[in-house]
């Protein structure tokens, strides 16, 4: 079980990919490069199966923010 | 203001430039913040339409940022942050933050929360905009339009407004509010908008279970507007039936919602336009027509206003150097042709032809001519292109045409066509290149 404050760390992490992502997504929203895109949205599904994980995970002791 | 400002205050360096990013290529103007102490004079100096806050920061809290916020600071705050400490959640959105995001950021509250932010901005300026040129202009039509707004603003009267399409009367409706000094805000609904079969719970709102899909008590217009005015254009659309309840609730000063049995009290002031014809014939009921006329104001044409038609041209001119920086002037010899003109779209219309002019032409000098306005699209929102076109030939009448069906707004010309506004600016700084 991860301490309060690695998951908090973890959040921030999965947090900076996710708008990575974002980022990525938007500039490549005119490029017809498929394997660029189904690479996308395999790495957006795999954040999404963490971010699910992370919300089923056990919580410690919360830092603060 | 040009672009709607976004505040980033978070310590994660490489979020806030993902972030900044992002919302550069939506239009925004960004601001990059790692410290409270980093953030707060900024902040102290400067307006935003949205700060994006983290909760744990290097010196202190996203709760410390907020507190040393000017009290009078009026965009959106939003925290976006990774604690899961209900107590510091609870603070948050007690405070004036109106919303607590957690971290990581779904893709789409991101999206949704940037266009949520440009749309406010956007209509905030078009008020803002729409708001200063009414008040141009010197003629005596428009002297006394501003007297009779001044006149009747203070009083409780209801307020019918007629004018051709075009000639302002949401703005004259927006300029009663300002000067009523009735607490509430002003709500304006377009009558002939919305379906009739919406109109009466749009306007009186409605019980869960009213009808089907009715899920959630509503409340309508009239409780939206309590304490303030509401502005109902296009009063000669609204079904016959619902002018019956509208009077009645006029008269009673309570409505019932759609559904309900309770009585509601109301203090609404009522400003209400058409552009039809004054008058019972314009499609109001004749008991209506005279409740609402109170106080009628009828607005000029534009083709009535003499030299203001310079003066508006010129202050259009003005409004488009301010957002591409240019310092055009409009060309003298084209006035005594607009003074002439006889303006059928009015005020909107001379907008949409100096604004089309202003782009089009080269020099510092813009001439405008209302005849020769968008010969090929007046009526239609398609484009024609032939083979043989260049590329380049497309890409620039498509642009064209797209930043004036958006009234030159790039930021808006920019999302329409998907791509950034720096690419927007790009496009026309070649062209004026050439």
């Amino acid at each position: 079980m991860l301490s309060g404050r690695r998951l908090h760390a973890l959040r921030n992490e999965l947090n900076v990919l996710a708008v990575g992502l974002l980022l990525l997504r938007r500039e490549l929203e005119y490029s017809d490069r498929r394997e660029l895109h189904e690479a996308l949205d395999r790495m957006e599904r795999a954040l999404g199966r963490c971010v699910d994980l992370l919300a089923g995970s056990d919580t410690g002791p919360q830092p603060a923010g | 203001m040009l672009a709607p400002t976004l505040a980033i205050v978070d310590d994660d360096q490489d979020f806030s430039a993902f972030l900044a990013q992002i919302a550069r290529s939506r239009g925004f103007d960004t601001h990059r913040f790692h410290s409270v102490a980093d953030a707060c004079p900024w902040l102290a100096q400067h307006d935003t339409d949205l700060t994006m806050l983290d909760m744990a920061l290097p010196d202190g809290t996203g709760l410390d940022v907020i507190a040393r916020m000017p009290n009078g600071h009026s965009g959106q705050i939003v925290f976006v942050s990774g604690t899961e400490d209900r107590e510091e959640i609870r603070r948050a959105v007690a405070t004036p933050a109106t919303r607590f995001i957690g971290k990581p950021l779904r893709p789409d509250e991101l999206d949704q929360l940037l266009r949520q932010t440009l749309s406010q901005f956007e209509l905030r300026q078009h008020a803002r905009q729409a708001q200063s040129h009414l008040l141009v202009g010197h003629s005596d039509v428009m002297d006394s339009v501003r007297e009779d707004i001044a006149r009747v603003a203070p009083t409780a009267l209801s307020v019918l407004i007629t004018g051709e399409t075009g000639t302002g009367k949401e703005l004259a409706a927006r300029a009663i509010h300002a000067q009523s000094g009735r607490a509430g805000k002003l709500v304006c609904v377009n009558c002939g908008a919305i379906p009739g079969e919406l109109l009466g719970s749009q306007l009186f709102g409605h019980e869960r279970g009213a009808f089907t899909g009715a899920n959630a008590r509503h409340l309508g217009v009239f409780e939206q507007a309590q304490g303030g005015t509401l502005f109902l254009d296009e009063i000669g659309d609204m079904p016959a039936s619902l002018q019956v309840y509208l009077l009645r609730v006029l008269e009673t000063g309570h409505l019932v919602r759609l559904g309900g049995i309770a009585e509601i009290p109301v203090d609404v002031r009522i400003v209400a336009a058409t552009h039809r014809a004054g008058g019972p014939e314009g499609g109001l009921r004749s008991d209506l027509y005279y409740r609402l006329a109170r106080y009628p104001i009828t607005l000029p044409p534009l083709r009535a206003r003499g030299r203001d038609i310079g003066l508006l041209a010129q202050r259009f001119v003005e409004a488009m150097n301010r957002e591409t920086g240019n310092s055009k002037v409009l060309a003298s010899d084209c006035i005594t042709a607009l003074e002439q003109y006889s303006w059928p779209g009015n005020v909107r219309e001379l907008r949409a032809a100096t604004e089309y002019a202003y782009l089009r032409q080269e020099g510092r000098e813009v001439h405008v001519m209302p005849m020769q306005r968008l010969p090929e699209v007046t009526d239609t929102d398609e484009l024609r292109f032939q083979v043989g076109m260049t590329f380049q030939e497309v890409q620039d009448r498509l642009l064209d045409r797209t930043l004036a069906f958006h009234q030159g707004d790039k930021t808006a010309a920019a999302r329409s066509l998907g791509v950034s506004v720096r690419t927007i600016h790009n496009h026309l700084a070649r062209r004026r290149s050439c």
